[in-house]
This record gives structure tokens, C-alpha cells and sequence, in this order.
């Protein structure tokens, strides 16, 4: 098993806030890796720091053998990961296509392949082709926002709380599909809700406060129920 | 009837070279939350330096070249060492504007002299074609046409180009065109270069249709294309397009039948705008 | 220390006995009247301080507020044929102008802080040319000449102290403002508007607190330069008088009120000295153009002008040997 990302010991801030004090992250590559943690405890921002987007100050951010921390965003992403926001930035005014279009990179025979994939899983997005994408349902946002991060040769995709806003049934959809891009790349997922994560999830690393508090795998967290009750609320 | 045909005409032209003007402050401020207060001096920058290609050469289209070439590369230039260490810093990008307005303005002033200049047209579109019995000048419906074109031709690269497609998501969320991939600042630079070239692009033809030039045209033009801008909702392309005939229009008809409120109308025009609908009459809701 | 030594009221108080002396020992009409124009130019300065300095608005329509002062004061001494209601004119002048500045920011304020300042920009536009096709009431391109005042503001060193006095009050005035829970509250929307908001403050009504201040203090400085210049023409409302109150704050130092005053005397001073090498070099004519790249350096390089970048100056030496280095980097934000 090879590491396809590490986080060592990064320190992000915030204007004055000291939003992360030390996070580190291990993921090894075709596993699904969780990120867990209360709220504000600093998950978002580690995927936006790996992303460049709010630049780690200190610390170490290693993906694929290099050193990415001091990269700009665009250049992360041309390393080959893709991001799906918390807010899955779906550009409104643009259309399905175009959102799309203005994620692919390299319009190859690969990339059509992965097109074609990635809309078979989310036959929604087929319909609503043509459909801007301030008319979508938050469920088919998520959608368009997690097909336009792999539709790239993305060796590894940031997911950040894709069941945040939707109905039980789509978030078990929308779980489903992780499971499926699972064996095609390397996947980060951050989540709020243990119980939807658990089902998906292959390590585990639970943020608290801006550090790495915990590290184990899915199965080690499932049975601990101090760590659980402590970083995740979950009681009994 | 021939006379609110003829009015309307003018009035077109005249909005489509406010047009010219309005797009490119439209789409810098849609896509960076940059308001370019030297758009203005960038438009008369424009406006001399083809006047005086025209003048030494006798090519009009060198004229336009040249002019536009002077908007484009003032505006690289500005986005490149005065607006891009401030991205982010509104009140700082303001008042940079607003001072290179100052030196950009006072520099024609040294290089062109303070004086009204002269602006003949060309001789080609000289004259007058008679449209409903009614004499209309050639210049005008070059004018029209050229907006047109440029109108068509922006609209093409908006809605049908991946560069369009990058503009118009940076317009939205900048942050996650860049985690896409995509480096914004390159595009950045060269919307506003692009909308730079634009206005300056307009001056020349709008000089000879003005007839002359002076050093303050830049900030009147300015004020106009901001009327426009409110009235059309800020970093909307469509809306810049109608809200400019439309000031266009309304500032011809004034300037015929009530001179004196012609910018006063406008003025109040955008004011009930801001009333009714602060995010303008096409705009969205931010 | 040093910071409060220069931010001390005895530095202040030396400066103010100095200028008092001044008219008693052989100072020129000329350097005076100098001087009377900085005080005045100075209360306008602050006035856009406040705006800018302290509540983080960038207007520039600033020019509305003076040349609404400036207009109502040289109408109403004109029209009421008696110097002597001066104050009357001064009062009617401060609540005209209280009113523009409620209605231009009940208008403007509503949207988002850059449309601020193109609307006003605008907006000025509009009082320019009123006040240049409005004849009848304006006087037109003709402005409204020989405007009688009142003896004492006639007379050099009189106006003089008049002046002086007015720059003396509003400063007291302002500083005031600044200084009490309202502007606390002006600071914490200069420093970040939403923080305000989340705080329960309602932001549109304290910039419109900010704002009618403004403009009324502005108004009186604009009633004074009627005084003084006994005439008033369409210059009061163009661009160029906004573009002084910006260069005067941005020069001197936003967000201190004594940067505007600095500011006003630096801008009149050295406007004079090269307006008058205009005879060496023709470019000295374009004086604004060295305004204008001083001025960009100054927002580029040295963001709290001259008064705030030398209080830093002294305040980092003077802690250099208290803190570590590290501690310094973290200077106060300020409005750019």
C-alpha cells in the first residue's frame, strides 16, 4: 500500500485566527479516508489548505512524493485533485454542460471515458444537461460538483460533507456512489454525520480544536466508544 | 414620426458607444470586485492617441489600432502593478483607481495640451443617407453597426467559448474556477486588458462622432457607463447592453427637447433604480 | 511613549500657540491668508476623515456637501441683504446640507460599499451641473460674486482667528465623535461591516449617522470659504474639491483627523510653491499630476499616510525593546 497524500503538522490561519495548530493526515491510495470532528474543528479548512485555497503558514503538505504547499490553487488541482466544496460550488449561471466543460482540463479519450462513467452513475445530470445550474436540487448539485471533480485524471478527490442539506435517501445515494469512484481513485471525505461516514469509510482521523487528535482505522473507531463520545458526540 | 426616428438612431449610437464603455467596467467589477475608476482616462487616452495617428497618418483604422492597442496595454499594466497586489482590498483598489484617474487625466493634458481638439471624420463616412425622407449621417450607422458587431461578437465569446464559460463562473465564485484548475489571475489580467481595449476602442470611434476631443471626456463617458452599469445590474453583460441604449435613448431625447437635465435625467434614472431595485433592472440578487 | 507624546494635547497646544502668535510678529497678509485657507480646507479634510478614516465609506461626492455649504451660505448672505444674519445663513446651510447628505445616503448606503462610491460620484456630477444651469438661483458659470459679510470676517487677522477657531472646535468636535461609543461603533463597521451586523448594530443607520456629520461638517467648512473668498462658483461642487479632501486625508494619514489638517497644509503650500515654478517648466502648471503619483505611492507603499506611518515609526522603536520582533509584524488593521 502506497501513501498517495501526506499533511505534516500544517498550521493555517485564519485573518488572526489560528484556525488549524497542527493537523496531519495520511492517506493511502484506493481507500476512502475520513475526516471526522465537531464543528469547527477545523476540517474544512485542512481540504482548503491542501487545495491552497486558505495556504497552510507551516507544516508540510506531500501528494504524490511533492511538496504542494506552497502551490497555487490551480496548480494543486493540476497535480490531479479535485475538490468538491462544502458548498459544492455550482456555478449558477452555467449550465450542467458548461460546468462541465469548464471542468475538464484535457478533452481526451480518458477523460470522455470518465464523462461517460461518472454520468451513468448520476443519470440525473444527463437529464438536466441543458439546465443552469442554479436550478438544481441540492441533491443533483452534489452530483454535478462530484462528477466535475473526477471527470479529470484526479488521482485523488476532497469531498467536503456532501450529506450536509440532503434527504436521508439521496445522502444514501449520494454514499453509494463514493463507494463506486472508490475504485477508480483516492478519495478524502470530511464529515459531520458519523453514521452516514461509517458506511464508507476505510481510515479514520479525527480532528479536535485544530489538531489531530486521533488516527485508526474504520473498524478501531466503530468499537471505541470513549473516543466516539469524546471528539464526536455520540453517546451510548 | 421621422423625428423620434431619427432621435431614436442617435440615440442608439450614442448608447452603443456607452456600450463600448459599460462592458468592459461591467466585467472587470463582475469578475474581480474591481471598479475601475480609470476607465474613463483609459477611454480618452483612447480617444488622443488615435486622434493623433489619424492626424499623422490619415488611416482611420490605424487610428483605431493604435488607440486600442494605448487602452490595452494601459490596462495590462494597471492590472499588473496596481490592482493585483490589492486583490481583495476594495477600499485600496478604489482609491488606486482613483488616482491613476487623476495622473492619467492631467497627462493628456500634458502631452495633448488642456485645449478642445478637433476630431474630423473620416472621409469614407462623411455625409448622409436618407432614412424615412430624413437626412442621417454615415458616421451614426458605422457607429450602430460597429456597436453591433462588437455587442454580437462579446455576446459569442461570453455564451459560447470556454474563456466565456471561465469569465462568466469567475463572475460567480473565482475561488472555485481556481480549484478547478484554472489560473484566474491570467484571466483576470486579461479581462482587464481586454476591457481596457474595449473602451478605448469606442473612444476612437466615438471621436469623431463627438467631433472633439477634451480632457475631461473621459470622465463623463465614465459617469455614463456607470449610470449604465447600475440601471443594467452590475457584472451583467445583457444588462449593460440595454441599460446603455437605453441611457443612450434617453439622453438624445433630453439633449433635443431639454438640454439642460440631459445628465440630470440619467442621474435620477439610476437613483430610481437604486429605489426599486437596488441590484438593477437585469441584475441578480448577490 | 513617544506615540503619546505625539498624540499628546501639549504638542497639539504648542502647535496652536504658535499659530496664534503668528499674526503679531510680521507675518505676511499673504502667508496668512495662506493659513486661513488651510484651516478651512483642513475642517473639510476631516470632515471626509470621518467618512473615510473612520467608518471605512469611500465617497467621492464629497465636493456635494462643501459646495452645498458653500452655495446656501453665498445665496442666503446674497438674498437676505444683511451680513450681519450670518449665522442664520450658517444654520439653514448646516440642515440643507444635513438633509442631502441623509437622502444621498438613505439612497447609496443600501448597496453594496464600491457602488457607494461610484453614485456619489454621480451624484456630484448632478449638483455641478445644477448649480451651473440653475442660473437664476447659481449665477450660473458666473458664480455668485461679491457676497457681503459681516466686518470681523472681513478684516485679515480677525478671519484669522475666526478661522483658526473654527479649525480649533471642529477638531475638538470631531475628535469627540470619533472617540465616543458612536464612533467605536463606526470603527467596528470600518474594521469589518458583518462583525458589526452579527453584533446587533444596525450598520445602515450608524454610516448614516456618519455620513450627515460629515456633510454638515463639511457644509460649515464650505460656508466658510464663501466667507473668505466672498464669491463661490461652480469649482465648489467639481470633481477637483472632491479630489482635495481625498488627497488631503490620504496624504496626511486616514483615520487620525490631524492627517487631514497636515494633509490640507502640505496640499496648500506645496500647490502654491508649484503652481509658482510654473514659470521654470510649463509641466509645473499640471501640479496635480505630482499630487496624484504621490498620492498613489502613499496608498501603495505607505497606507496610513504621513501621521500614521510615523506614529508606527515611533511606537515600533519605542517597543522594540519590550517586545520581540515577531509581536510588531502584527500591526493594527486600518482602512486600507
Amino acid at each position: 500500500m502506497t501513501t498517495l497524500l501526506t499533511v505534516k503538522g500544517i498550521q493555517t490561519f485564519i485573518g488572526q485566527y489560528h484556525i488549524l495548530q497542527g493537523v496531519d493526515l495520511e492517506v493511502e491510495q484506493g481507500r476512502v479516508t475520513l475526516i471526522l470532528g465537531r464543528n469547527g474543528a477545523g476540517k474544512t479548512t485542512t481540504l482548503r489548505s491542501i487545495m491552497g485555497l486558505t495556504p497552510a503558514k507551516q507544516g508540510q503538505i506531500v501528494f504524490d512524493g511533492e511538496e504542494i504547499q506552497t502551490l497555487k490553487p490551480h496548480l494543486i488541482a493540476q497535480k490531479g485533485i479535485g475538490y468538491v466544496p462544502e458548498d459544492q460550488g455550482v456555478f449558477s449561471d452555467l449550465t450542467v454542460e458548461e460546468n462541465m466543460k469548464l471542468a475538464i482540463r484535457k478533452l481526451d479519450d480518458a477523460t470522455r471515458a470518465r464523462q461517460d462513467f461518472v454520468l451513468d452513475l448520476f443519470p440525473d445530470l444527463k437529464i438536466a444537461w441543458k439546465r443552469k445550474g442554479g436550478n438544481l436540487s441540492g441533491g443533483q448539485k452534489q452530483m454535478l460538483s462530484i462528477a466535475r471533480a473526477f471527470v479529470n485524471d484526479n488521482r485523488l478527490l476532497l469531498i467536503d460533507e456532501p450529506s450536509k442539506g440532503l434527504a436521508p435517501i439521496v445522502v444514501e445515494k449520494v454514499m453509494e456512489s463514493i463507494l463506486e469512484l472508490k475504485k477508480r481513485t483516492t478519495i478524502v471525505l470530511v464529515e459531520q454525520n458519523f453514521l452516514m461516514a461509517s458506511g464508507v469509510g476505510d481510515d479514520v482521523f479525527i480532528l479536535d480544536d485544530g489538531h489531530t487528535v486521533y488516527r485508526g482505522s474504520m473498524a478501531d473507531v466503530r468499537s471505541d466508544e470513549a473516543v466516539k463520545k469524546k471528539y464526536l458526540g455520540i453517546g451510548l | 414620426m421621422s423625428l423620434t426616428v431619427n432621435l431614436l438612431l442617435n440615440g442608439v449610437a450614442l448608447g452603443m458607444l456607452i456600450f463600448l464603455i459599460a462592458v468592459g467596467l461591467t466585467l472587470i467589477f463582475g469578475l474581480m470586485g474591481v471598479l475601475n475608476f480609470a476607465h474613463g482616462a483609459i477611454f480618452a487616452w483612447g480617444a488622443y492617441v488615435g486622434w493623433a495617428v489619424y492626424g499623422a497618418t490619415g488611416s482611420f483604422i490605424l487610428a483605431i489600432l493604435a488607440g486600442t492597442a494605448t487602452g490595452f496595454v494601459l490596462g495590462f499594466v494597471m492590472e499588473r502593478f496596481f490592482i493585483r497586489p490589492f486583490y481583495g482590498n476594495h477600499v485600496a483598489q478604489i482609491l488606486l483607481t482613483l488616482g491613476l484617474m487623476i495622473v492619467l487625466t492631467e497627462g493628456i493634458k500634458i502631452f495633448f495640451g488642456p485645449n478642445i481638439l478637433g476630431f474630423d471624420k473620416p472621409e469614407l463616412l462623411q455625409g448622409v443617407v436618407t432614412i424615412l425622407q430624413d437626412p442621417f449621417p454615415v458616421y451614426r450607422i458605422f457607429t450602430i453597426g460597429v456597436g453591433a458587431l462588437v455587442l454580437i461578437g462579446v455576446h459569442y465569446l461570453l455564451s459560447r467559448t470556454k474563456y466565456g464559460i471561465i469569465i462568466r463562473a469567475g463572475v460567480q465564485d473565482p475561488e472555485m474556477v481556481q480549484a478547478l484548475g484554472i489560473d484566474v489571475r491570467k484571466v483576470f489580467a486579461l479581462v482587464f486588458a481586454f476591457g481596457a481595449g474595449l473602451a478605448s476602442f469606442g473612444a476612437v470611434i466615438a471621436g469623431p462622432s463627438f467631433g472633439s476631443l477634451h480632457p475631461e471626456i473621459g470622465m463623463q463617458n465614465q459617469l455614463a457607463a456607470f449610470i449604465v452599469i447600475v440601471i443594467g445590474g452590475i457584472g451583467n453583460f445583457v444588462g449593460a447592453a440595454i441599460g446603455a441604449v437605453l441611457v443612450g435613448i434617453t439622453q438624445t431625447l433630453m439633449a433635443y427637447y431639454l438640454p439642460e437635465a440631459a445628465l440630470a435625467v440619467n442621474v435620477a434614472l439610476m437613483a430610481l433604480v437604486l429605489i426599486l431595485k437596488p441590484e438593477g433592472l437585469f441584475g441578480l440578487r448577490r | 511613549m513617544r506615540e503619546r507624546i505625539f498624540n499628546n494635547k501639549w504638542l497639539l497646544a504648542a502647535v496652536l500657540v504658535l499659530l496664534a502668535i503668528l499674526p503679531f510678529v510680521g507675518t505676511s497678509q499673504f502667508l496668512m491668508l495662506m493659513l486661513i485657507q488651510v484651516f478651512i480646507l483642513a475642517v473639510y479634510g476631516m470632515s471626509y476623515d470621518l467618512l473615510l478614516g473612520y467608518t471605512g465609506i469611500v465617497s467621492f461626492g464629497h465636493a456635494i456637501f462643501f459646495g452645498t455649504g458653500a452655495y446656501s451660505v453665498g445665496i442666503l448672505l446674497t438674498k437676505m441683504e444683511n451680513p450681519n444674519l450670518l449665522f442664520v445663513a450658517f444654520l439653514i446651510a448646516i440642515v440643507f446640507s444635513a438633509v442631502v447628505a441623509l437622502l444621498l445616503g438613505v439612497l447609496s448606503l443600501r448597496v453594496k460599499d464600491v457602488y457607494f462610491s461610484m453614485i456619489t460620484l454621480a451624484f456630484a456630477e448632478l449638483f455641478f451641473i445644477v448649480a451651473e444651469k440653475w442660473s437664476s438661483l447659481t449665477g450660473g458659470n458666473d458664480g455668485i460674486p461679491y457676497i457681503r459679510v459681516p466686518e470681523l470676517f472681513r478684516e485679515r487677522v480677525s478671519l484669522y482667528f475666526i478661522a483658526l477657531g473654527f479649525l480649533v472646535v471642529m477638531f475638538l468636535f470631531l475628535r469627540r465623535v470619533v472617540d465616543s461609543p458612536l464612533g467605536r461603533v463606526l470603527q467596528a463597521i470600518r474594521e469589518n461591516e458583518r462583525r458589526a451586523e452579527s453584533l446587533g448594530y444596525n450598520v445602515l443607520q450608524y454610516k448614516l449617522v456618519s455620513i450627515v456629520i460629515s456633510g454638515m461638517v463639511a457644509a460649515m467648512a464650505g460656508g466658510m470659504w464663501a466667507v473668505l473668498q466672498r464669491y463661490v462658483s461652480t469649482t465648489v461642487f467639481s470633481l477637483d474639491q472632491t479630489i482635495s479632501a481625498l488627497l488631503m486625508t490620504i496624504i496626511g494619514g486616514v483615520g487620525t483627523l490631524t492627517g487631514a489638517i497636515l494633509g490640507a497644509g502640505v496640499i496648500t503650500f506645496a500647490n502654491e510653491w508649484l503652481s509658482s515654478l510654473a514659470s521654470v517648466h510649463p509641466i509645473f502648471e499640471r501640479w496635480l499630476i505630482f499630487f496624484g503619483i504621490i498620492y498613489i505611492v502613499i496608498v501603495m507603499y505607505f497606507p496610513k499616510g504621513i501621521i500614521g506611518t510615523i506614529r508606527d515609526k515611533w511606537a515600533r522603536s519605542s517597543e522594540r525593546g519590550k517586545r520581540d520582533a515577531a509581536q510588531t509584524d502584527q500591526r493594527g488593521k486600518s482602512v486600507l
